[in-house]
């Protein structure tokens, strides 16, 4: 029976995995490694700044591990979404990751890099030829919203990796990448069922997370077949149960029955999931329905302005019970004080959350009552410059250390700042921007890859 | 015998589904309690809306049988990251359904783990 053996080290490359199980992995005998680099999930900063969501140094630490496993089976390595947001700056920190460690380790081996950065006159062409498509509440787009982005990603599918592996690449980095085409491309390529291939690629997008217990930082196999595929973790100590498979399907989803890729919807709703032993779960019924039209996510930032936030404390019983009020003077007392300093039409953003009672949940927030002896005032300032931002937030921070409080006399001093100074710089702040689907010419002709001998 | 859903649902969590998107998940570990909460209607579209002060047609409604679990979809009220925005990676928006009380026969309050 034609089998493809998936291996998955991690959940995110960086995070770590033992490398006991890492070992125990290659034992099985996979025909190929697959990791993740990221995804949108640690918001538009990082694709807005070409920064890693994870350190360098926990990045090589893994990759070290993940080329030297790869090399020694003869095997490929896949990795996706590279430093995070997988736009170019990122495949390219990754690229020097992978060039080093070859040097350090005298490995020879092929490597192709994937881009996903979309240009702008790609997506005016496109937009033109009505290719460009609205998600849920993406509205319509223009050329003018293109032109505000400063960087754009594409989601690859599988079918940039099979190009890569068609023209000999022993490792892959990958720019953004739906999570599932990581792990699905090998296995599509050696003819098993669609439907096991993105099922199982998205059960190992995060390392053991659909283990017992949760291990996001663990090594998970997947033995992907034509009508059905086994999951099960590479620690001895951890174990798959037809639920925590299950459930992981769920996970990060709009809909655990219909998972969307660029060349199709991953259909769920006929799966099975059986014990095979304590620790393997095998599962059958999944099915891949191609899309009439291939498609490609975009994601997108645009810059916004530079932030600068300050952390302030409040104990006093009084000021805490009027909080809302005393918040609503501070914004009044630092419009009048931006008109003053920068004349009328300077753009800002002041933003007070108060910890404590709706930091976390904003409009959602149920409670409407504060419970606790103390809040957190969190105040944080989005303008045109850096040194806008600062001293709007100093202006901000000064109204709210030494604001009124009903019941009390004299200067008073609201706050209980934590440091000093007490005013952090945040640098630029990016926006997501895009909420479409583009309909390429061919899956690949937006993911150039380019290949180089090491 | 009145219970809160964190007593008797293992996972009760919420996260993005990408950046405009929130998704919330509850799962159970015993098939009868699953059962009986989604029958007697204490597990529903409409009452996970009224907690989050949203319309029923705000809210896309899932029930995933294998792993004895509902899911819950809304529009994110501002993007991932928006200056507007407290919770970027959106896992803490869940709270509010710990607190769900829910009623359980006696002879199921062992198989949820009480």
């Amino acid at each position: 029976m034609s089998q493809t053996v998936v291996l998955s080290p991690t959940g995110i490359v960086g995070y770590g995995f033992p490398e006991r199980s890492f070992v125990a992995g290659l034992e099985a005998g996979p025909q190929v490694i697959g990791c993740d680099g990221g995804s949108t999930d640690q918001g538009p900063a990082d694709l807005g700044r070409g920064t890693l969501h994870v350190s360098r140094d926990a990045c090589y630490r893994d990759l070290e591990l993940m080329i030297t496993g790869s090399r020694r089976l003869g095997v490929p390595l896949l990795v996706g979404t590279a430093g995070g947001a997988g736009s170019a700056p990122h495949v390219e920190a990754m690229r020097e990751v992978v060039v080093e460690i070859a040097r350090k380790r005298r490995l020879h081996f092929s490597l192709a890099t994937i881009a996903s950065d979309v240009p702008k006159t790609y997506l005016h062409d496109r937009l033109d030829a009505a290719e460009v498509e609205p998600l849920d509440g993406g509205g319509r787009l223009d050329h003018e919203a293109v032109e505000s982005c400063d960087r754009i990603v594409g989601v690859m599918g599988a079918e940039p990796y099979q190009e890569g592996l068609r023209r000999g690449a022993d490792v892959i980095i990958a720019g953004r990448s739906s999570d599932t085409a990581i792990f699905a491309a090998v296995p599509l390529m050696n003819g098993e069922g669609p439907g096991p291939a993105w099922h199982a690629g998205k059960i190992l997008e995060c390392g053991a997370s659909a283990a017992v217990p949760m291990a996001a930082t663990d090594c998970l196999l997947a033995w992907v077949r034509h009508t059905a595929f086994d999951v099960a973790p590479c620690n001895p100590e951890l174990g798959c149960t037809p639920i925590s498979v299950a459930a992981h399907t769920m996970y990060e989803n709009e809909s655990p029955y219909l998972l969307k890729e660029p060349s199709g919807t991953l259909d769920t709703r006929r799966c099975e999931f059986r014990s095979i032993d304590s620790r393997r779960v095998e599962v059958t019924g999944s099915a891949f329905a191609p899309a009439s039209r291939y498609s490609v996510k975009l994601e997108a930032v645009r810059l916004i302005g530079y932030r600068t936030i300050c952390i302030g404390v409040c104990r006093d019983p009084a000021l805490i019970a009027e909080a809302d009020l005393y918040i609503e003077r501070v914004r009044k007392a630092v419009s009048d004080r931006v008109v003053d300093t920068y004349g009328p039409g300077c753009e800002y953003r002041l933003e007070i959350r108060e910890i404590g009672k709706n930091a976390a949940m904003g409009p959602l927030e149920p409670l409407a009552t504060v419970t606790g002896h103390e809040i957190g005032l969190l105040l944080s300032v989005v303008a045109p410059t850096q040194q806008q931002a600062d001293a709007i937030l100093a202006m901000a921070r000064t109204h709210a250390l030494h604001g009124e409080v009903s019941g009390r006399q004299g200067l008073l001093s609201n706050l209980a700042f934590p440091f000093a100074p007490s005013d952090i710089p945040g640098g630029p702040v990016h926006m997501f921007a895009l909420n479409h689907v583009v309909f390429p010419g061919s899956p690949t002709e937006m993911f150039p890859v380019r290949l180089e001998q090491l | 015998m009145k219970l809160p859903l964190a007593d008797v649902a293992p996972v009760i969590r919420s996260k993005n589904a990408g950046p405009f998107h929130l998704t919330f998940d509850i799962m159970f570990a015993d098939p009868g309690v699953f059962r009986h909460l989604m029958d007697t209607g204490q597990i529903s579209r409409e009452r996970f809306a009224r907690s989050y002060g949203l319309r029923p047609d705000d809210v896309r409604w899932t029930v995933y049988e294998p792993a004895l679990g509902v899911k819950a979809t809304i529009r994110r009220s501002s993007a991932s990251g928006d200056p507007a925005d407290g919770d970027v990676y959106g896992c803490q928006q869940h709270a509010p359904l710990l607190l769900w009380d829910v009623d359980l026969p006696g002879s199921l309050t062992t198989a949820a783990g009480r």
